[in-house]
């Protein structure tokens, strides 16, 4: 693939399932295919698979076989034990037992299979509604929904099914009548989902119609997760069908199904236990079969990700490869050959590949790169926040004076109490996305005062009033109403002002502020970053500031990094940069494809082509 | 040739006392062939003017001109006309369908204009080929899914599948916002490009001034659902006059320039 950017931004990446899509997007139609073989391939696929394949071959040959073993009535053995004859014993008609579990196979799946299909057709058909339908009409459909999800399933299914009249047929209708209220109210969430998004409303503005809307784009969206319930709703119906029968309210006599024989021989447990063990197990078989089937296509569809079993990568030892900085005399950070490994497909990605730098005590320096580039990789294995599948690995990490890094690794959390509440109070990060950063559900004020409860040995009231200080540190108006305000009551750039509050609750040698201004506008982003270079000013506090936009930095930063492909590729000053002594290819293509704001009206903007390929060594180390 | 007028247009979210006024009484006119820019910062009601042009969001107060037609509404000849005009999304990942190869989605968006139902599938296949070639991308990936395109040649795509509509006015809502800088100017050369080739109209929303200054013939900035200020491009973002403007192109980081002067306040 010639891909070379992703449109994640790369602090996405933070999360663990995400970071899978590190580096160039894997094309779906190859993956998805190879995805459902690898499922299959797996023990959990082989196994499903088998079981399926049993199943399927009871219900179908069942009745074949043993129809006529079941039928023959050997009146000498009349509620007969276990015996060579008879594995599973004899019932009080003197028929054989395993014979009639197995003739039964058929009916009881058949019954859960088209109780299933029933329950998800009519819940398909009435989940969509709503958004084909005219407003008042879907709303209308949607409170039937709710009020039909009120009533137990089960208990539905029994009213439907005496109302009905008892025997095979109205079981499987009562069944899946019962069942079509959750899928409704499924059909509906995922469709809505669908429907929100801007592909739909594309479609919208072309005038496409909307029986075509529904067909082409809502439908092949949430058919997956439609299709792994069904598989796991045909073991609820299995269970039901097999209750309903128990209590007398399904099959009758001539047929039977495992139900009605669980009926039957439950009266002689005591005496005679193994037909209703044999049943038990069938039941159990058959059930389980449909669950572990729809958990291989829920993995297949990529719905689930398989969980247990870690990758575990062998530490290679090759991180010394990166070229060495400038030295500083005592750096608040130093880092030297830090790597990231994310698991992809089969083998490893390197969204980080080797980087060394120093930040120095009260620098502002930025780390500029693209998505994809590792920037925010970079920062989040500094803090120490990531954790498996992803692999971190270094020679080297001092933060303040102290190593981090053990056996060669950075682990993902810190080894140590006192080095926990060295990188609580001493180190400050503040994420891109202030309104996920900070906890709904939780005052303000709490959540700042929290660093100083864990941390700074404080008890809860000099927490709170440290944390209503530092809220007026960070210049929020009425600081003590404020505190006990909800995230949601702040402006962005409050919240952002409440995470940076957060960190000043210690006395932060370096704040690490991943992206803190991309979410917001240009005039708060400005307010954010004059609060960032004020506490850099009154208290010596370091900044690392990374950005996707170089003119950002090098308006705010002292000195910059240039991040391309998982490698620095560049540190300089923002003087050197400014004045057009950019000494890298990619650094020199990325300042030029900056709009200006002095650029000639009408002509073509610079580009980068998506093709171009940059040499990854690093220019210019040593020299500020 | 199309031009775009909005008269003392009003959009509101919800109802009674809870409503919204996310559009308060704008006044603004695209003219045909040209390419306006709408500044302002995010809750401004520039995205959902634009919306309510194509009836994502219907209007309540005001007129809605497309060549003196007024699409509020739309029903009959009108929703045609109104599909006149296309949007083109900020969020390339979701503007197309993920089910769908590209190549099906420009073919949806010329069988809506009655272009390919006709024809056969060799001639469609040209269309859809045509188009891609039109927006710099090799016609042979029709075949390919949105997951195996970059950001970049996503928002490629969703230009073509506007183009295919054969539109006279095009909406760009912050189409790059979302792209690295270096992805960012091809789209935006394509768009101008496009823009020039088929004489469109075109109503620019980004927050990018230095974008916006070399892209845009004029410019109109929003605050708070209102326009507050209007005039050529060079002239609002160069020699701003609303207090809330100059805020703006203060904010505006630039190479060189330190964001915080030795005589600013911090």
């Amino acid at each position: 693939m010639a891909v070379t950017s992703m449109s994640t931004p790369d602090s996405a990446l933070a999360g663990p399932a995400a970071a899978t899509a590190v580096g160039e997007p894997m094309p779906m139609a190859v993956s998805s295919r190879r995805r459902f073989l690898t499922v299959l391939r797996s023990p959990l696929g082989i196994g499903a698979l088998a079981a399926l394949m049993v199943v399927a071959v009871f219900a179908v040959f069942g009745p074949v076989l043993w129809g006529e073993a079941a039928r023959q009535a050997d009146l000498t053995q009349l509620s007969a034990k276990p015996s060579a004859d008879h594995l599973l014993g004899t019932d009080a008609g003197g028929r054989d037992v395993l014979a009639r579990v197995l003739t039964a196979t058929r009916l009881s799946i058949v019954t859960a299979v088209l109780s299933a299909a029933l329950g998800v057709f009519v819940g398909v058909v009435i989940g969509l509604l709503p958004t084909i339908a005219p407003r008042r009409l879907g709303r209308l459909v949607n409170s039937a929904i709710g009020v039909a999800l009120a009533f137990p399933a089960l208990l539905l299914a029994i009213v439907v099914s005496i109302t009905l009249g008892v025997g095979a047929t109205s079981v499987t209708l009562a069944i899946g009548l019962a069942m079509a209220p959750s899928y409704a109210r499924l059909t509906q969430t995922l469709g809505a989902s669908v429907t929100g998004r801007d592909f739909v409303a594309a479609a919208r503005i072309l005038g496409v119609s909307r029986a075509r809307i529904l067909v082409r784009h809502v439908l092949p969206n949430v058919r997956d997760p439609l299709i792994v319930n069904a598989s796991i709703g045909a073991g609820t119906a299995l269970v039901a069908a097999t209750g309903l029968s128990f209590l007398g309210l399904g099959v009758q006599a001539p047929d039977y199904d495992w139900g009605r024989m669980l009926n039957e021989s439950m009266g002689a447990i005591y005496v005679n236990p193994a037909p209703s063990l044999g049943l038990g197990a069938a039941i159990v078989f058959a059930g389980v079969t449909f669950a572990l089937a729809g958990e291989v296509l829920a993995r297949a569809f990529g719905l689930h990700r398989p969980s247990g079993r870690r990758r575990r990568r062998k530490t290679t030892g090759s991180t010394a490869a990166s070229p060495v900085p400038q030295v500083a005399e005592d750096p608040v950070l130093r880092v030297r050959g830090l790597r990231v490994e994310a698991p992809r497909g089969d083998g490893w990605a390197t969204p980080v590949r080797g980087v060394s730098f120093d930040i120095d005590r009260g620098e502002i320096v930025g780390i500029v790169g693209e998505s994809g580039s590792g920037k925010s990789l970079t920062c989040m294995a500094v803090a120490s926040l990531l954790e498996e599948p992803l692999h971190v690995t270094a020679s080297s990490v001092q933060f303040d004076g102290t190593e981090l890094v053990v056996r060669g690794k950075v682990p993902g959390r810190p080894r140590s109490k006192s080095l926990a509440q060295q990188l609580g109070t001493r180190l400050a990060f503040v994420f891109q996305d202030p309104s996920t950063s900070l906890n709904p559900a939780l005052h303000v004020g709490t959540q700042v005062a929290e660093v100083g409860l864990l941390h700074g040995g404080l008890s809860r009231r000099e927490a709170r009033r440290r944390a209503v200080d530092r809220l007026a540190a960070v210049r929020l108006s009425d600081p003590a109403r404020r505190a006990r305000q909800y995230p949601h009551e702040f402006s962005g750039g409050m919240r952002q002002r409440a995470t940076i509050a957060m960190g000043l609750m210690g006395e932060p040698a370096l704040v690490i502020a991943d992206e803190p201004t991309t979410a917001l506008d240009v005039t708060v982003q400005r307010e954010v970053l004059a609060l960032l270079r004020r506490v850099n000013r009154e208290h010596g506090t370091a900044v690392m500031f990374v950005s996707h936009d170089i003119s950002l930095v090098s308006s705010f930063c002292t000195r910059v990094l240039v991040m391309y492909r998982g490698a620095i590729v560049e540190s300089l000053s923002t003087e050197d940069l400014a004045s057009g002594r950019a000494a890298h290819p990619y650094t020199r293509a990325l300042v030029a494809a900056v709009p200006h704001m002095d650029a000639v009206p009408g002509t073509e903007f610079a580009t980068i082509t998506e093709d171009a390929e940059f040499p990854l060594d690093a220019v210019r180390e040593g020299s500020v | 040739m199309s031009d775009l007028a909005f008269e003392n247009v009003g959009v509101r979210y919800g109802h009674g006392p809870a409503a919204h006024q996310a559009v308060r009484g704008v006044s603004l006119h695209v003219p045909s062939g040209r390419t306006v820019g709408l500044v302002g910062e995010s809750g401004s009601g520039k995205s959902t003017l634009a919306r309510a042009v194509v009836g994502l969001h219907e209007a309540h107060t005001g007129r809605i001109l497309v060549d003196g037609t007024d699409v509020v509404g739309a029903r009959g000849s009108a929703a045609f006309v109104r599909r006149t005009v296309q949007l083109i999304f900020q969020d390339a990942n979701s503007c197309l369908n993920p089910r769908m190869s590209i190549g099906a989605s420009i073919e949806e968006a010329l069988a809506v204009r009655g272009r390919s139902t006709r024809r056969d599938r060799a001639h469609r296949r040209g269309e859809v080929a045509a188009l891609l070639e039109m927006v710099e991308l090799d016609p042979a990936r029709a075949g390919d899914l949105p997951m195996q395109l970059s950001g970049g040649q996503r928002q490629r795509v969703a230009i073509a599948r506007a183009l295919a509509a054969e539109p006279r006015v095009l909406l760009a809502d912050e189409i790059t916002s979302a792209l690295d800088v270096s992805v960012q100017g091809t789209v935006l050369n394509l768009l101008m490009r496009v823009q020039r080739d088929l004489d469109l109209t075109v109503l620019f929303i980004s927050h990018n001034l230095a974008v916006v200054r070399q892209l845009c013939d004029d410019v109109a900035v929003m605050k708070d659902g209102e326009v507050v200020e209007i005039g050529s491009a060079t002239e609002v973002i160069d020699h701003p006059e609303h207090p809330y403007t100059r805020e703006l192109v203060r904010a505006v980081p630039r190479i060189g320039t330190p964001l915080f002067g030795k005589g600013t306040t911090l």
